[in-house]
């Protein structure tokens, strides 16, 4: 997923990079301390031997907030896909553009059942198992939803659906650098959590890199 | 006299009256005392025990209530809280609560809390089901209530639920997964008005609160029952100031809420009497659970005083009837008692004063009869002791003839010897044959002479008129002690053993007696004394004065008597010491310690040693001058008076005296002996004691009355000793026993006239 949006910005880079000037935003999003788990569900058994992941690390999104229609319509059959591995959603926070269609495999020798109470987007894909075909959910309104797996507790993703082509993920150390970015006057926001996203308006201007943190709230 | 005793009756017969009436009195008061006090023990100690019974009875109740409500709270706790820890953990729940999806979160509430919830919709107000929940509620992370949209059924309740809740939020610590506590329900004050909530805390999977599930449950109130109510027993809950309970006055439900306020204050539980306008009551409080984060609960049970104050008065009452009868008849009991008792008393009172000089008099004759009873009985003991000793002693006469025979088996050799050198000249003329003979007879004779001597030593019976010359005790002592150094020193030094002899002259007492015997004495239990001690030690002699009489102890550290031996030592022939004693030794000193009218005690015990104690009375005079010759005679030849009746006697005397080259004039009588000695110088005098007309005493006193520094030599024989002499003991110088032989005459020559 990741890798796909890279080899995007490279085209991207290159086609555009040669017309004009890059305009690069890089910086550290200070991100919060790994939490602990709180084990599992005690109404299901789990099965032994099912390897139990460790919490995924935490990171953030990094977005450029703007009236990006145009680009958000370009990138319309885009997919993406959040799979159930080890009992964990992989990747557990996934930036996607509006109208992406996310697909939910099962690589897990159990069950799962993976559904959403968020507003933006309600779903209940039921249970199934590794061999059968994954649901595929259309995100089709911006906002940060929650995913859940009914079965296990500790399983818990966030798709965040922008309105922005611009939004690169942290790495584990919270770094990011957004790259051939248009010149103007934005808002640069770090989502962290559902309730903690951190903004900064940026001028942006051809040809400079600019360097944003996002320290802790 | 006949004036003054009426009166003196009538002072004894009143005196006696006041007696038996202050006796018989005193004895009733004791025993009323008596029975009073174990009646007042009694009624006190039941009534007492009865109130422990009622409190203890009352407690018992009160505890088993409450352990019945927490039992059916603990049970009813363990199944909700569990479940609703479970239904925490719902993921849906959280993610609906996440979302704040109201409709979402109540319906899965619902389907979560299937079950558990009383969804018969009647009103909780009658009869609730005690084990299913009467509503739930969701707290949102801030603690405020998160009112359902719509009421599905089941859930309402009360109207006025989340008004109730709203304080809620502030229960539920952040750490804490779940509490537990009694809320009520806004109005109402019966304890169906009391809801128990368990609060349990919804978190995200990073532990972050996201909420709060509200379940409450009716009060499992324990019902009052059929007794409680004839009893008129109240039992309720008082929670937040305020007291929930059936049936009770207003203000007295107040007055029990702000009694319980101010004791629970100090401790969890207790009881303590209070009034109500309803009477008397018994209030138990009890915390239902303190360690709560809500309003502290109290358990409360009032028992009504009234109905046990009435049993109390009748039990009281009972115990008062009861220990007045009993009172009563231990009065009686006493009165009965003491006249009886008192009617011996009042005779022994009346007799009394009559007897009391009789009784004294009698006593002081029986004290008297007692002592002379004592007296005669020591008497006869005395008596008894000196029988037992005569007895012994006449024995000795009986001995007499064993050493008659032995004396016989020593003649036999001196007549035949004397026989055969008188009938037969050949014998004669051969020299070396006759001297044989000599010998032979001599030795016989000076054998025969020693079983005499022997026998004469230790039976010699008291002549109580004999007269003794007053000797020095110390001075006797001393010669005891060195005349047996060679026994004592050389003898024991040679088996090496060490054995002390020493004399300790505490005073010289002057006694009247036989130097020669005294010093006999002396030398033998030395002897004794030695003997006694196989392992050595120490022998001390002492003599002192005590009162009027001289004492010599003599003290060793030997091997001391038992009693049986004690009793028999001064036996004669009586021995220890087998073989080598003859047994005469002791009974000799009891003999001539009886002649010298002394006593002989004996103080032994086996392994202690042993003591003789020899008391002799003092002489009232100092002794006799020293008899020592005056210097001008020389070892030389003396002029010397043989006074004799018996010429055999007189011419063996002479002859020895001759052969030593003294000349010698005899005189067959008293009479003539005294005409010679007025008439001659003599150096020396050796007389008979036995003589005619005038005896060997009566001859040496006037011849001391004449010259009171001639040595006086006194010979006497057997037949002295067996005859009772009635003279007075002869003031001489030296008594020789018969048969004289030449050596010992020597020797006392030598002591007499050279020695100084």
């Amino acid at each position: 997923m990741r890798c796909g949006f890279s080899i995007l910005s490279l085209i991207v880079g290159l086609t555009a990079g040669s017309l004009r000037a890059q305009v690069v935003i890089e910086g550290t999003v200070q991100l919060p301390k790994p939490s602990f788990d709180r084990g599992l569900n005690q109404r299901y058994a789990t099965a032994p031997d099912i390897a139990l992941a460790p919490t995924n690390p935490p990171a953030a999104v990094v977005y450029l907030e703007g009236d990006f229609r145009a680009q958000a319509a370009s990138a319309q059959k885009s997919q993406a896909q959040v799979a159930q591995k080890n009992v964990a959603f992989a990747p557990d926070l996934l930036p996607i553009l509006v109208g992406t269609a996310v697909e939910f495999p099962n690589m897990d020798e159990t069950y799962h059942n993976v559904f959403s109470y968020s507003k933006i987007k309600r779903f209940d894909l039921g249970r199934y198992r590794k061999d059968e075909k994954p649901s595929v959910v259309v995100f089709d309104k911006p906002g940060a939803v929650t995913i859940h797996c009914e079965i296990h507790e500790r399983m818990r993703g966030t798709i965040l659906v922008l309105e922005t082509p611009y939004f690169q993920k942290t790495d584990t150390a919270g770094r990011y650098r957004l790259e051939h970015l248009p010149p103007g006057n934005y808002v640069l926001k770090a989502w962290v959590a559902g309730d903690d996203v951190r903004q900064r308006p940026v001028e942006l201007k051809t040809g400079m890199t600019l360097h944003v943190d996002f320290p802790a709230k | 006299m006949s004036i003054f005793q009426p009166s003196n009756q009538a002072i004894i017969s009143k005196y006696s009256f006041t007696g038996t009436l202050s006796f018989r009195a005193k004895l009733l008061l004791a025993m009323m005392l008596v029975v009073l006090a174990v009646t007042t023990a009694t009624v006190y100690l039941a009534e007492k025990n009865r109130r422990a019974n009622q409190q203890q009875v009352l407690d018992a109740q009160f505890q088993s209530r409450v352990q019945s409500f927490l039992k059916i709270q603990e049970a009813q706790s363990e199944i909700i809280t569990e479940k609703c820890l479970v239904i925490s953990h719902a993921v849906r729940l959280r993610a609906a609560l996440e979302e704040r999806d109201i409709d979402d979160l109540y319906q899965n509430a619902l389907t979560e809390l299937e079950g558990l919830l009383d969804r018969s919709g009647a009103s909780t107000e009658n009869a609730p089901d005690v084990s299913r929940a009467s509503f739930f509620r969701f707290l949102d992370a801030d603690g405020l209530v998160l009112p359902p949209e719509r009421h599905p059924a089941g859930l309402i309740d009360q109207p006025s639920l989340d008004e109730s809740l709203s304080s809620l939020g502030k229960m539920l610590r952040q750490e804490d997964d779940q509490a537990v506590g009694f809320i009520a329900m806004a109005r109402g004050n019966r304890p169906t008005a009391l809801r128990k909530v368990v609060l349990t805390q919804i978190r995200a999977p990073n532990g972050r609160s996201l909420g709060a599930l509200v379940v409450g449950f009716p009060i499992t109130h324990f019902e009052d029952t059929e007794s409680d109510r004839a009893r008129a027993i109240k039992s309720g809950i008082w929670l937040n100031q305020r007291l929930y309970i059936e049936s009770l006055e207003a203000a007295d439900r107040r007055l029990v809420a702000e009694q319980v306020r101010a004791a629970s204050g100090k401790k969890t539980a207790g009881h303590f009497p209070i009034e109500l306008e309803s009477g008397s009551h018994l209030l138990y409080y009890k915390a239902l659970d303190p360690e709560t984060q809500f309003a502290p609960a109290y358990q409360v049970c009032l028992y009504p005083l009234a109905a046990s104050i009435r049993e109390e008065q009748a039990l009281r009452w009972k115990i008062i009837a009861f220990g007045l009868v009993v009172l009563s008849f231990g009065f009686a009991a006493s009165l009965f008692v003491a006249k009886g008792l008192s009617k011996p008393v009042e005779k022994i009172v009346a007799g009394s004063v009559e007897n009391l000089t009789r009784r004294k008099q009698a006593e002081d004759d029986l004290r008297a009869s007692n002592r002379e009873l004592e007296k005669a009985l020591n008497e006869l003991k005395a008596t008894q002791q000196q029988v037992i000793q005569q007895e012994r002693l006449s024995a000795i006469g009986q001995m007499a003839s064993g050493i008659a025979h032995d004396f016989n088996n020593n003649l036999t050799p001196i007549l035949g010897f004397a026989e055969l050198l008188l009938h037969n000249d050949r014998l004669l003329d051969n020299k070396v044959e006759a001297r044989r003979c000599l010998e032979m007879l001599r030795t016989s004779a000076k054998d025969a002479a020693s079983v005499v001597s022997r026998l004469r030593e230790f039976y010699r019976p008291a002549e109580t008129d004999e007269e003794f010359p007053v000797v020095d005790l110390a001075k006797i002592v001393q010669q005891a002690v060195s005349l047996t150094e060679p026994k004592w020193r050389n003898q024991t030094q040679a088996k090496g053993l060490t054995v002390m002899v020493t004399a300790e002259i505490q005073a010289s007492p002057f006694v009247a007696g036989q130097e020669s015997a005294l010093r006999e004495v002396l030398t033998n239990l030395i002897f004794n004394a030695v003997d006694a001690m196989p392992e050595g030690g120490h022998v001390s002699i002492e003599t002192s004065i005590e009162g009027n009489e001289a004492v010599i102890r003599v003290r060793d550290t030997g091997t001391g008597m038992t009693e049986a031996v004690r009793q028999r030592c001064l036996e004669p022939f009586f021995s220890t010491k087998g073989e080598r004693g003859t047994g005469l030794g002791l009974s000799m000193v009891y003999g001539i310690i009886e002649r010298h009218r002394g006593k002989l005690e004996i103080e032994s015990a086996a392994g202690q040693g042993t003591t003789f104690i020899i008391r002799l009375p003092l002489a009232e005079s100092s002794p006799l001058t020293a008899v020592a010759p005056s210097g001008t005679r020389s070892k030389a030849l003396l002029n010397v008076l043989i006074v004799d009746d018996e010429p055999r006697v007189l011419e063996v005397v002479s002859a020895y005296l001759r052969c030593d080259g003294h000349s010698v004039s005899t005189a067959a009588s008293g009479r003539e002996a005294l005409e010679k000695f007025q008439r001659n110088d003599f150096d020396l005098v050796v007389l008979d004691r036995v003589m005619p007309e005038m005896s060997g005493d009566q001859t040496a006193r006037f011849i001391k009355q004449v010259r009171h520094d001639i040595p006086v030599i006194m010979l006497t024989g057997f037949g002295a000793l067996i005859e009772v002499s009635g003279s007075q003991p002869a003031p001489v110088d030296v008594v020789l026993d018969k048969p004289v032989t030449l050596d010992a005459l020597r020797q006392t020559i030598d002591k007499l006239l050279y020695a100084a």
